[in-house]
């Protein structure tokens, strides 16, 4: 609703015969309702006439007109005044209050035009209270060590001191396929640029049944809050994948994979048409990063063209480790390749419920009000990715190899712990987790920012 | 068509290069092949991504292949084998959280 203006319902008064909603003995029902309607042509002569009087007209109804004014018009016209009124609230919930004639002051149907005859009643509307409430800051939960976005996450993967110097992701576009992507109250509270769109395969653009589309996007934010994000609902990876590469985003993330690199396989046919459109967005320059899996031997993080994001985990001494839930392999369909290449922040088992992320409050990962906690390599691809975007901000011209050796050069080395293939971190790269823990302060220093 | 009612189909063209788009030509006459027979194609890098219904398959690919499942590979037809590589039904992947 516009500041100053109303939105009202105008009722017409009842035929003769016909009963008005408002009598004290009104009752009506699915078989009486018509009883209550008055004839179309009066709702719509009814319209016709407040139009004339300025009033917007939003919708010729049934029972009512819908209509929109300037306070100023609506005071005037029912010679009424409007005040800010408390509305009523459960008790223990925060007040809440409403523009609104207060008890008792003056209201009257206007006997010009014919309208005293015309109108029997009419009410301002206010916005109703939804019950789905998700809230916008995350909640403290207190029963373990958990990190809360943005601050934590900006915090470890070093992401606030280059925010300090003016880097924030600024221009750069970042595309993920994922479940779906829901405007969580989170992300307008903390002025992200946010937009969903769906893969041609996908219906209801603004949902996500299982949050994690949702979720994750916060770990991207958390790093790069300036970014402009498109998150893509997927059903088939390759059409969601090629979805994205038509929006020439610099930088895409994925959340997902395949559990497929195994022992004495090679890549079956069906993979084939998404790893050749994965292929094409990194002819076309895009960024393309990818979660190494959580225990997953997984394509594409498998790729050797694209970045491959492991885990790390830190606790609340601050003490950095490889966490078993997170991949660390040995590619069997490309010989030499290691996953993964870098690390973003990764929970532990049994189920990693360590990042606490806005999700849609009737999605499968919600856990209260509107908030989850689940961090697996899922998490660690946006970071990773967001890193990316600062880079992408700072130079422009970096290319994917470019930007891949400056997150490894300057990642921070992890040399405790072991991933979920059994692999331990170790002094330099390591399987477990391949360079360490990407450094968004470092890699910005090392292209002279 | 309804969600539950299509499958997708991958049509990877022959001879197409990352960072390149298919022969335009080649395209056309697959894409003509698929919506003839009412399958609802989307261009993608690659060729094409066809959704269609299990009795559209049928035609397409004889009665045996209506029950065609996540991951498994088609029979490229004679007439299209000349610009067609494989035909295959995708997986849905998992996700990571």
């Amino acid at each position: 609703m516009a500041a100053g203006t109303v939105e009202v319902e105008v009722v017409p008064t009842p035929e003769p015969g016909k009963k008005s909603m408002f009598a004290d003995d009104a009752a009506p029902t699915a078989s009486t309702v018509e009883d209550y309607k008055p004839p179309r042509g009066k709702v719509t002569e009814l319209a016709r006439r407040l139009g004339r009087h300025g009033f917007i007209i939003r919708n010729v109804g049934e029972f009512s007109v819908s209509v929109s004014a300037p306070e100023d018009l609506f005071e005037r016209f029912f010679s009424t005044k409007i005040h800010e009124v408390k509305a009523p609230t459960p008790k223990d919930h925060p007040e809440r209050t409403i523009r609104a004639p207060r008890k008792g002051t003056p209201f009257k149907i206007p006997p010009v035009d014919g309208f005293d005859s015309l109108i029997e009643r009419a009410y301002i509307q206010h916005p109703p209270t939804f019950f789905a409430d998700e809230r916008p800051l995350p909640p403290f939960w207190n029963d373990k060590f958990r990190l809360r976005v943005p601050g934590d996450v900006a915090q470890i993967m070093r992401a606030s001191a280059v925010h300090a110097r003016g880097i924030t992701g600024k221009g750069v576009r970042v595309a993920m396929p994922d479940t779906g992507h829901q405007q969580h109250p989170y992300f307008i509270a903390q002025n992200y640029h946010f937009l969903a769109v769906a893969a041609p395969d996908t219906v209801d653009v603004l949902t996500d049944p299982l949050g994690h589309g949702t979720g994750e996007c916060a770990n991207l934010y958390a790093v790069a809050p300036d970014i402009h994000f498109t998150g893509v609902k997927m059903n088939n990876p390759t059409l969601a994948v090629a979805t994205a590469i038509e929006l020439r985003p610099h930088v895409m993330t994925n959340s997902w994979g395949y559990h497929a690199d195994l022992p004495g396989t090679s890549m079956p046919n069906f993979l084939k048409p998404l790893y050749l459109t994965l292929l094409d967005a990194v002819a076309r320059g895009i960024i393309v990063c990818f979660s190494a899996g959580n225990g997953h031997y997984s394509f594409p993080a498998n790729m050797p063209q694209v970045i491959a994001a492991g885990g790390v985990v830190v606790d609340q001494d601050l003490k950095y480790s490889a966490t078993p839930y997170a991949s660390g392999f040995q590619s069997t369909w490309f010989p030499g390749r290691n996953v993964p290449d870098v690390c973003g922040l990764c929970g532990v088992l049994p189920t990693a419920d360590y990042i606490v992320l806005p999700v849609p409050i009737l999605s499968g990962l919600n856990k209260e009000k509107g908030w989850g906690a689940f961090s697996g390599t899922s998490a660690a691809s946006p970071m990773v990715a967001g890193v990316c975007a600062l880079l992408k901000q700072a130079d422009p011209t970096l290319t994917l190899p470019q930007i891949k050796s400056i997150l490894m050069y300057t990642a921070r080395d992890i040399i405790a712990g072991v991933c979920a293939q059994g692999f331990p971190a170790t002094p330099g790269p390591d399987i477990a987790t391949g360079y360490g823990l990407a450094d968004a302060d470092r890699a910005l220093e090392a292209v002279g920012f | 068509m309804s969600d539950e009612e299509s499958v997708a189909l991958e049509v990877l063209l022959k001879n197409v290069e990352p960072g390149t788009t298919a022969n335009p030509g080649d395209l056309a006459r697959v894409r003509r092949a698929f919506e003839s027979s009412g399958a609802v194609c989307h261009a993608v890098p690659f060729g094409l991504v066809c959704m269609a219904s299990r009795d559209q398959i049928a035609r397409l690919f004889g009665p045996a292949s209506a029950s065609v499942g996540p991951g498994d590979s088609l029979p490229v037809p004679a007439a299209l084998a000349d610009v067609v590589e494989q035909i295959t039904v995708p997986r849905r992947p998992e996700f990571f959280p």
